[in-house]
């Protein structure tokens, strides 16, 4: 098992280094560009949930650990200090409904359940983990 | 991301992006959007084939400004969309309200 993690503080400006990371580490594990772009859109996701809805009115602590569960799945998980927030209990919006009814909330979450191979999420403590798996090879 | 004008025609503009639309640049396009509309411009095409990457904060971004254009009797359509990029719009039904085209020059889809 590879193991590997990043902490910084939970804010948009220290997003890009998250990114880095977790493309650094699905390079190393030879994921396709189609699929690297995808865990980058995932991670994204996760970790914006987590600055808005974790941290709403404080500065906090994130980290983002990466790890290689078996051969050909990388497995991350985004653990922070925060208000309890479980992203997988957030409805996910109606994706066939009138333009101008659309509602603009919920797509990150429509996203990560789309393109992760799994999601799971638990309270530890006073820790919210949320564990994200990608397989090489996804199939839609 | 870099936000271009690429052509500007009465109240209709081309615009290029390129680069990454992600939760710490869309609020660019969001502002930079807003003053092209507040100068009376209300007929968009945004060519998007050096757009590389999109999240949510793009598309939620692109929504409010088509809803706003919308809104005042304006329009927002896309065009050049690189397939991971298509594939996001795919997943969010957006391809189903926004209009997109293969390039700028094609009728929407």
């Amino acid at each position: 098992m590879i193991y590997d993690q990043l902490t910084l503080t939970a804010e948009l400006t220290n997003l890009p280094q998250f990114i880095a990371f977790a493309t650094d580490r699905a390079q190393q594990e030879g994921l396709s560009s189609r699929r690297i772009h995808e865990v980058e859109l995932v991670i994204e996701e996760a970790l914006v949930n987590v600055m808005t809805y974790a941290y709403p009115d404080q500065l906090g602590m994130l980290t983002l650990m990466a790890k290689t569960t078996a051969p050909a799945i990388l497995t991350f998980e985004i653990s922070d200090q925060g208000e309890m927030f479980n992203p997988l209990d957030r409805s996910l919006p109606d994706v066939e409904s009138a333009f101008m009814e659309r509602p603009i909330g919920g797509l990150g979450i429509l996203l990560m359940k789309e393109l992760a191979d799994e999601l799971s999420w638990q309270r530890h403590g006073d820790e919210n983990r949320l564990t994200i798996t990608f397989a090489k090879h996804h199939v839609q | 991301m870099d936000i271009k004008e690429l052509k500007r025609d009465g109240n209709t503009m081309t615009v290029n992006l390129e680069g990454r639309m992600d939760a710490m640049s869309a609020p660019d396009f969001s502002s930079q959007m807003d003053a092209w509309i507040e100068a009376g411009l209300e007929d968009f095409a945004i060519e998007c084939s050096q757009l590389d990457y999109i999240s949510s904060a793009g598309l939620r971004a692109i929504l409010m400004v088509a809803k706003k254009l919308r809104g005042q009797g304006g329009n927002l359509r896309l065009a050049a969309l690189q397939e991971s990029v298509h594939t996001v719009f795919s997943i969010s039904g957006f391809d189903k309200i926004i209009p997109i085209a293969k390039t700028l020059d094609d009728d929407v889809q």
